[in-house]
């Protein structure tokens, strides 16, 4: 049982309704048989020595069976049928939060009702993948309180974003001396969602092509924004409010006419995030190692689109080589945020890799600025880049390889095989910028401004596209 | 005097659970569990040992038996296997029969210890976090089981010399009563 198992994995019994009965324990029947023969022996061979060697053992046996797990009177009562318990123990769970960011803890609840009889209770949390129950965090064997029901609140933390298991707990009761336990009863396995984490994203330069309706970017037309496009003549139609009275007042004594001012409208963006799901590169050691290329993918993706939905820009995602995931189309809000994390969070690497990538611009109309996150290692990502970029969309890469791949620490096949891909990755990367597609390494916050700006101001040249 | 002897004891129970636990390939663990294991894997020795003050008796098979005893007792603690390890102590202790007599009140108390550390092995995690109240609790009934064993130690040769007929079975009926009554005292505590 010691031998590095867990004693309370050795013997599970999973019950639907969280229900177990007690059995006996080899410890009982040791004490049972040892004290016995010696006191069958010493009453044979009258001999004191061998009565004292029993008496420490007939006592924990008769103590042990004296104080077992018993239903009291009134549970064995015949109205009580339907109801718990008997002598069972009866098990229940619950979880906090079933949807919350990677790195972030939630508490796994147990109240487990202990019939009279049961002395102590042993929970433990059984960690899952990507989830770290703190070890040290409080005590897991417990005594059976004056009204038989123990609360027990294991404090769990989901390290890596995607669908997480949180549980089963493992519940273990116990009688006096040990000489009763029941069967480890399984409970509470919950599925919870852990969304990417998205760090605060500082982007200041504008959306290139803003063309819809409401929002916060300077358009390239006049309307009602806040931003002074000209100062000009008054024309019938203009609104009285717009006059500029000190520049009319100046024209006045010059003999002209009144001057009004004129604004560029603010309007809203369309920003298609397309996210490289065909590959997930690196070891996966969670929130607190270092990321995968999926890992800064995400991420990225997940903080692009707080910092554009919360500036009122509309979002639309498709994501790339992970099948049963749908395409979503544009709109703004934080119900859209909520279902592009969500999305993010179901992404399954490398489990679609037939048609997304040829069907990943379809439905793409002119003006909308495409955000593409990838590793640029499956050779397929580049030609939907230029793809896009021939047909005339802002188009942006960021670079979500990470730089701890390929490093010093590898062993040299791994390292040369880096190299070489590091310089077919090279080649890609010169493709695309001759194309006019700029790569931006993810860098975290402000990684997008310098690139942003420049879009913007080409945006607003005239150009020559093939279509 | 006593406090450096106590600390030294501790020091050694801890160095044996430790080269227990490493030649058994038990997880390291603190605690309870360390303390359960030296217990265990001590207390055949223990025995023998005291076999040995009372015949003058020690030679290589009776270490090898300790030796087995103590490992089984950790390695298989949830089985019969410890069971027969004790079983198989008893029988030595009975042909042998150690004098004087008071030795079997040390080796009662050694068994007491013996076989509550392999129940504990068997139920409990390695790295169990118990209850304090829980911990006191354990120590507590030890405590008043290895004083009956005292008392019926102290008592047995007295009602032997006094010739009382039929001691011993009176005895074992006498403890199994007052086991009972230990069970409704311990209730009523609780």
């Amino acid at each position: 049982m010691t031998t590095g198992a867990h004693p309370l994995t050795a013997r599970q019994a999973e019950d639907p309704q969280g229900r177990v009965g007690w059995q006996v324990t080899a410890a009982h029947q040791r004490a049972l048989l040892l004290g016995g023969v010696a006191a069958l022996a010493a009453i044979v061979s009258r001999r004191i020595d061998l009565l004292v060697l029993a008496v420490p053992m007939l006592v924990v046996a008769t103590w042990g069976w004296a104080a077992r797990p018993r239903a009291t009177a009134a549970e064995r009562h015949p109205a009580s049928a339907g109801r718990h318990t008997g002598s069972d123990v009866v098990a229940r769970a619950s979880v906090g939060n079933r949807t919350l960011p990677e790195g972030t803890a939630t508490r796994w609840r147990a109240e487990i009702e202990l019939p009279p009889g049961a002395e102590e209770v042993t929970v433990r949390l059984s960690p899952g993948y990507f989830v770290a129950v703190d070890p040290r965090a409080e005590l897991d064997s417990l005594a059976r309180p004056d009204n038989g029901v123990v609360r027990v609140g294991i404090v769990a933390r989901t390290t890596r974003w995607g669908p997480r298991r949180i549980g089963p707990g493992l519940v273990q009761a116990r009688s006096a001396w040990w000489a009763y336990r029941t069967a480890v009863l399984q409970v509470g396995r919950f599925a919870v969602t852990a969304t990417p984490a998205s760090g605060r994203v500082e982007v200041d330069a504008p959306t290139p092509h803003p063309e819809g309706l409401v929002g916060v970017n300077r358009s390239a037309r006049p309307g009602s924004g806040s931003e002074l496009a000209a100062i000009r003549p008054w024309q019938p139609g203009d609104r009285l409010r717009r006059i500029h009275w000190p520049s009319s007042l100046r024209e006045q004594a010059s003999g002209g006419t009144l001057q009004v001012r004129t604004n560029y409208a603010d309007e809203d963006a369309h920003v298609v995030l397309v996210v490289d799901a065909l590959s997930d590169i690196g070891p996966r050691e969670g929130i607190d190692g270092r990321p995968t290329s999926l890992d800064l993918t995400v991420r990225a993706c997940a903080a692009l689109a707080h910092h554009w939905l919360g500036a009122g820009d509309r979002v639309s995602l498709r994501v790339l080589g992970s099948a049963d995931l749908p395409r979503l189309g544009s709109a703004a809000g934080a119900a859209q945020l909520r279902r592009i994390v969500d999305v993010l969070a179901r992404i399954s690497p490398a489990t679609d890799r037939e048609l997304t990538t040829v069907r990943a611009l379809d439905g793409l109309v002119s003006g909308s600025l495409v955000v593409v996150l990838t590793p640029l290692v499956h050779p397929a990502l580049a030609g939907v880049v230029l793809g896009a970029a021939a047909r005339g969309l802002a188009t942006v890469v960021i670079d979500t390889l990470p730089d701890h791949l390929g490093s010093a620490d590898e062993d040299v096949y791994t390292e040369l095989a880096w190299r070489i891909r590091r310089l077919d990755r090279r080649d890609e990367l010169e493709r695309l910028r001759a194309a006019g597609v700029p790569v931006v390494p993810w860098r975290g916050p402000g990684s997008l401004d310098l690139v942003l700006r420049d879009l913007a101001r080409r945006a607003r040249a005239p150009r020559v596209v093939r279509r | 005097m006593s406090t450096v002897i106590g600390s030294r004891l501790v020091r050694l129970a801890g160095w044996a659970a430790a080269a227990a636990r490493r030649a058994l390939g038990v997880e390291a663990a603190g605690g309870p569990a360390a303390v359960a294991t030296a217990t265990a894997v001590l207390a055949p020795g223990l025995v023998l040992l005291l076999v040995h003050v009372g015949t003058g008796l020690l030679s290589t098979g009776w270490i090898l038996l300790a030796a087995l005893a103590g490992w089984a007792s950790v390695r298989w603690a949830d089985t019969v296997v410890p069971l027969l390890g004790w079983l198989s102590l008893l029988a030595l202790w009975a042909l042998a029969a150690p004098q004087p007599a008071w030795l079997a009140v040390p080796a009662a108390v050694v068994l007491l210890l013996g076989h509550s550390a392999t129940a504990w092995l068997a139920g409990a995690p390695d790295d169990v976090r118990a209850e304090p109240a829980l911990r006191r609790r354990w120590v507590g009934r030890l405590v008043a089981v290895a004083a009956v064993t005292v008392a019926v130690g102290a008592l047995a040769p007295v009602a032997a010399r006094l010739a009382a007929g039929g001691s011993v079975a009176l005895t074992t009926v006498v403890l199994i009563g007052l086991a009972g009554w230990l069970r409704l005292v311990s209730r009523a505590r609780d």
